[in-house]
Parts: C-alpha cells; sequence; structure tokens
C-alpha cells in the first residue's frame, strides 16, 4: 500500500508545479511601450499597446497590461463560470512569457481569447541559448541609462536591441534575454515591432495563479510549431469552425470575417 | 627554396592566430569564499564605453571569457549582479586564471517615473491627458481619440484592443446612445481635460460583479461644465456649393444638451454623424443592447447624386 502512495504524490506533484501554484513575488517593474503592425500591407494597422515586465527573484513574467488587469480583475471576482467561446479575430496579444533558469516558457491561448472567455491554454517551451547575440560597439543614451547595442538573427527576423549595463538584469521584453543588461528598446529590422522601455519602477507584488484565474484551466502542452501551425489553420478556417459551433452567419460577416482574417498576415515571429 | 617558403608561411599564420585570441578564466566568490552564480563577466578597452564579450559564472562560480582583441596590452574586467558590488579590474590580455571576491550589496536601480508618458491608470481605469495627445491640426476630440494607444477608429466607429466600446460618455453621462459621432466629430479638443477607458466595464450597475465584462466604456472628462460646440462655415462658387454646420452644447452636471445643424451639398454624407454604433458588431456574439436612444427632431432631405442634406436635430437627456 505504501509503495502505491509514493509514486502517486509524486504524480500529483509534478502537476501541480506544472499549473503554477505558488504565486510569484516581484520586485521590479519596467513597462514598455509596444508598436506592432499586423498587417504588413497597410502602415494603418500600426497599434501600440502597453506591456510589463515582472521581475523576481527566480523568474520574470512579461504579458500586455490589458491581459494583466483582465486577470487581475477576473482573480478578485474569483473566477468567473461565465463561458462564452466566440471565433473572433485572434487577438495575438493574450500570451504570458516566463522566464526562469534557461527555459522560456510561452502560455498563448490558440484563439487568442482571455481567461474571461476561456479555459484552454496552450504551452510551449524554448531554449534561452536559441537566441545569439551579436554585441556592437554603437553606444546610445536611452533616459539617463548608457545603452550599447546588440542583434540577434531570431524568430525569422533580424533584431536591434539597446541593452543597458546599468542594470544587471539579462531579460528583456517579450522573450528576448541574455544579454548581460537588461534591453530598454528593440525592434525588428523592417520597424514592425517596436518596444521601448517608458517606466522602471519598484514594486512589492504577487502574480495570480492560473488556480486564481480559472480553477478549470486546461494546459495543453506543445511544441513552437506546432502552435504556429495551428493558429494559421484556425485562422484559415474560421467561418467552418464558427458554423460548426451553430454561429448563424450572414454573407457580408463572412465576408468581413474572410477581410480581417487576411489583414492579420505579420505575426511577431515567423515560421 | 619553394619548399622553404612554404613553411615560412604556414609557421606565420598559426602564429598570428595563436596570438588574436586569449581566454581568462576565474572563480568568482563572496566574503564567505562561497562560489557565486550569474555574475556577467565583460571585458572592454580600458576607457571605452563600450563592452566587447560577455560570459557568466556557473554554479562553482567559475566562468570562462574569451578575448579577441589583440591590439591593447591589458583588458578591463567588470563584474555585474545584482546583489554585489559592481567590480573593475585591469588584467594583462593574456590567457591567465583569476579569483576574485565580490563584496554583497544590494544595488540600487535608477528608476523612471511614468510621468514621462501622458496615460496613467488607476484602477480600471486607463487616463490619457488630451494635452499631451493634442497636434497643431486637430480640432475636434475625435482627432484625439483615434492616436491614442490601443484606442483605434473605423468608419467613426471606436474600437478599443479590437473591441468595440459599449458606451460614449460625456462627464459620465450616456447622452447620445450610441449616436457618439456627432459629439466625437463636433466637441473641440481643448475643451476636455481627458479621455478615460474603463475596461471590463459593465455598464449597468446592477450586473456589476455579476456578469464580468470585457469591453470598455470611454468618458470624456471635460476641463469645466460648458456650453462649447463648433460652427464651420464653407460657401463655394456656382452653381453655389455650401457646408454649415453649427453644434452648439451644454454639459452641466446633471443636464446635457447637443444641438447640431448641418446642411451641405458637397457630398460630405452627414448622416454619417447618426450612425448607431452600439448594436453587436461582434462577430458571432450576439451583444445586442440596441436602442433607439434618445427622440430626435430631425428633418432630412436626401437627393441622390449630388447630396444636399438638411438635419435638425435635438436630443438631451436629464439625469434625475
Amino acid at each position: 500500500m505504501k509503495i502505491l502512495f509514493y509514486p502517486l504524490f509524486f504524480l500529483l506533484f509534478q502537476f501541480t508545479v506544472h499549473a503554477q501554484v505558488k504565486p510569484v513575488a516581484f520586485d521590479m517593474k519596467i513597462m514598455y511601450k509596444f508598436t506592432y503592425q499586423n498587417d504588413s500591407t497597410s502602415s494603418a494597422s500600426r497599434k501600440s499597446i502597453f506591456t510589463q515586465l515582472t521581475i523576481g527573484e527566480q523568474e520574470s513574467h512579461f504579458q500586455t497590461l490589458s491581459k494583466f488587469r483582465a486577470d487581475s480583475a477576473l482573480a478578485l471576482a474569483h473566477g468567473s463560470n461565465m463561458l462564452f467561446y466566440s471565433y473572433g479575430r485572434i487577438a495575438p496579444n493574450n500570451f504570458l512569457i516566463i522566464k526562469r533558469e534557461d527555459i522560456i516558457s510561452t502560455y498563448d491561448p490558440m484563439n487568442g481569447v482571455g481567461f474571461s472567455g476561456n479555459n484552454e491554454l496552450s504551452y510551449y517551451e524554448e531554449n534561452k541559448a536559441d537566441m545569439q547575440w551579436e554585441i556592437h560597439p554603437d553606444t546610445a543614451h536611452i533616459h539617463h541609462f548608457v545603452c550599447q547595442k546588440a542583434t540577434t538573427d531570431w524568430g525569422g527576423r533580424k533584431w536591434i536591441a539597446w541593452f543597458t549595463m546599468d542594470i544587471p538584469i539579462s531579460d528583456g521584453p517579450y522573450k528576448f534575454c541574455g544579454l548581460p543588461g537588461l534591453v530598454l528598446s528593440i525592434s525588428d529590422q523592417d520597424k514592425y515591432f517596436i518596444f521601448d522601455m517608458v517606466s522602471i519602477s519598484k514594486v512589492n507584488s504577487v502574480s495570480a495563479t492560473f488556480d486564481q484565474l480559472r480553477p478549470d484551466l486546461i494546459i495543453q502542452k506543445t511544441t513552437k510549431a506546432n502552435f504556429y501551425k495551428e493558429r494559421q489553420k484556425l485562422r484559415d478556417n474560421m467561418i467552418e469552425y464558427a458554423l460548426l459551433t451553430g454561429a448563424i452567419l450572414s454573407d457580408e460577416s463572412k465576408i468581413n470575417i474572410r477581410a480581417e482574417m487576411k489583414t492579420d498576415n505579420n505575426p511577431i515571429e515567423r515560421h | 627554396m619553394l619548399a622553404k617558403l612554404f613553411f615560412t608561411i604556414i609557421f606565420i599564420w598559426i602564429g598570428g592566430h595563436s596570438f588574436a585570441q586569449t581566454i581568462i578564466t576565474g572563480k568568482l566568490l563572496d566574503e564567505n569564499q562561497k562560489p557565486i552564480a550569474n555574475v556577467t563577466v565583460s571585458y572592454k578597452k580600458i576607457g571605452s564605453a563600450a563592452l566587447l564579450n560577455f560570459s557568466k559564472s556557473d554554479a562553482s562560480g567559475a566562468f570562462k571569457l574569451t578575448v579577441k582583441v589583440s591590439d591593447v596590452d591589458s583588458v578591463q574586467l567588470d563584474f555585474n549582479h545584482l546583489s554585489y558590488a559592481k567590480r573593475s579590474v585591469h588584467v594583462a590580455n593574456a590567457t591567465a586564471n583569476y579569483a576574485y571576491i565580490l563584496k554583497s550589496e544590494v544595488r540600487k536601480i535608477q528608476e523612471v517615473k511614468v510621468s514621462d508618458v501622458p496615460v496613467y491608470n488607476r484602477k480600471d481605469t486607463i487616463n490619457y491627458n488630451v494635452a499631451s495627445f493634442t497636434g497643431a491640426q486637430d480640432r475636434v476630440i475625435g482627432d484625439i481619440i483615434k492616436k491614442l494607444p490601443g484606442v483605434e477608429m473605423r468608419n467613426g466607429q471606436i474600437f478599443y484592443q479590437g473591441e468595440p466600446i459599449q458606451q460614449y460618455r460625456v462627464n459620465g453621462l450616456d447622452m447620445m446612445g450610441g449616436r457618439y459621432g456627432l459629439i466625437n466629430q463636433n466637441l473641440p479638443a481643448d475643451a476636455v481635460m481627458k479621455v478615460q477607458i474603463l475596461e471590463n466595464h459593465q455598464p449597468i450597475k446592477m450586473l456589476d460583479k455579476l456578469v464580468f465584462s470585457n469591453r470598455a466604456t470611454l468618458n470624456l472628462q471635460l476641463k469645466k461644465f460648458t456650453t462649447t460646440g463648433t460652427g464651420k462655415l464653407g460657401l463655394g462658387a456656382a452653381p453655389a456649393l455650401w457646408d454649415a454646420n453649427i453644434t452648439p452644447m451644454t454639459f452641466a452636471k446633471t443636464f446635457q444638451m447637443l444641438n447640431s445643424f448641418q446642411t451641405n451639398n458637397v457630398g460630405d454624407d452627414v448622416s454619417q454623424q447618426l450612425k448607431p454604433f452600439y448594436s453587436g458588431t461582434g462577430y458571432f456574439t450576439a451583444r445586442s443592447r440596441f436602442s433607439d436612444g434618445p427622440s430626435y427632431l430631425s428633418i432630412r432631405e436626401v437627393h441622390s447624386g449630388f447630396r444636399s442634406e438638411k438635419m435638425v436635430e435635438q436630443p438631451d437627456l436629464f439625469n434625475e
């Protein structure tokens, strides 16, 4: 009997670690303005949102401010059991990126819907070492910080980053990390995606755990390549999915959806 | 003779190669002789700002750094860790092994205040300071709203993070009930102090905390309770073109009124401003909370072809 007990305990333990039960304490928060263009054919589709990087002793979390706020509101409301599953536009900004030791973990709902209306979350891991930086002698000042240039060829794009040795934290916006100092500004060569630091502050906050947000959360482990493939499939067949779930669509809205899906053609990572 | 020359060339090449690269190894310990992991070790030319290469110490405190400059005799090594005092040493540019002790010290990070950002947030509300977004060519509040981060406007309808807003309020009152185009296109930008976005706003107070809303409400905080508005008069040459718009509005604490008199024959479809925007525009989720809104007294004449329109309307709203 005792023999049975131990493996069972072990299994349980593993699962709870995966579901991120322990809240993480953060002591620093860096806000970045994130400008992105999801339609490469139209510069009018440029948008900007605020994103935040919260840094703790062991790990850092990166997400958009609106996602953080929606999650916090949800956590305060002790979870909502309201469920709607709308196959609208894929909101590409509902991701949570956790950097811990040598691993970058990305939690991103396949259909882009936030926790308030979705209990499925995809999850994949990458190695920090995949991002190879080249350091350049160029320096610049951002706010009061002396920054140095570094470039990387990563995710199908060429990125130009400015990091500062004044903040010796090997982290940055989105998945960017691995430089000797904090990345204060980074953009791709075509300037489709730009992260610019807007504030650095000391905080004393604790992350909301998935359990607080959605006790019924299902985390599906996948790979990055698979995630992007599935998301593209969903994007291409949005109308069929919608009809399957019982939606009634007018011809006009079908045209609208198709047109809108076409404008979402420029993801931050190309695969 | 030829064979001799060949050997000489090979010798020079090998020699040059081994000169260009030195490997500096070492160990980093704290004051109690315990190894320190994750210290950034970087090197640069003495007196320059830019570092040339870097590596990290492992769990046993050991580091290995490849130095690739050959034109200097010595280089500066920098040790950086958030919990230890910064330490710099000058070492000879030669392969060698060192050991250093770092003093523990909590590094102070210089904060950057948000005051540079014309946006701040309180609870679920994001505030945009209108003055910081206003450019010389911006006249009405709509010109500002479409520039705000996270906000976009398509055919006059306002979207926040890709979702249509559910209410457009002025000083907390939803006067126009969806036909907010009239305010948006006519309220002067300089009458507005800030634009607020109320995220996850449940407009029906009784349902607050019961039904979670993921849509946003937009609110305009005016500088003072005021009577304002826009007037525009344009005249063109023969046969006779006109474009006139007088839109006076009053915003008091409990009383708001907006009148709009617009007429033109220059093909500007004024009725766009009367379009209701609150109806369900989500693709599949029928979120229709669509009402006709306030009462309108209107006269419209629409001719096909070259348009001539007149509209008179007077919605007003009392808040008991």
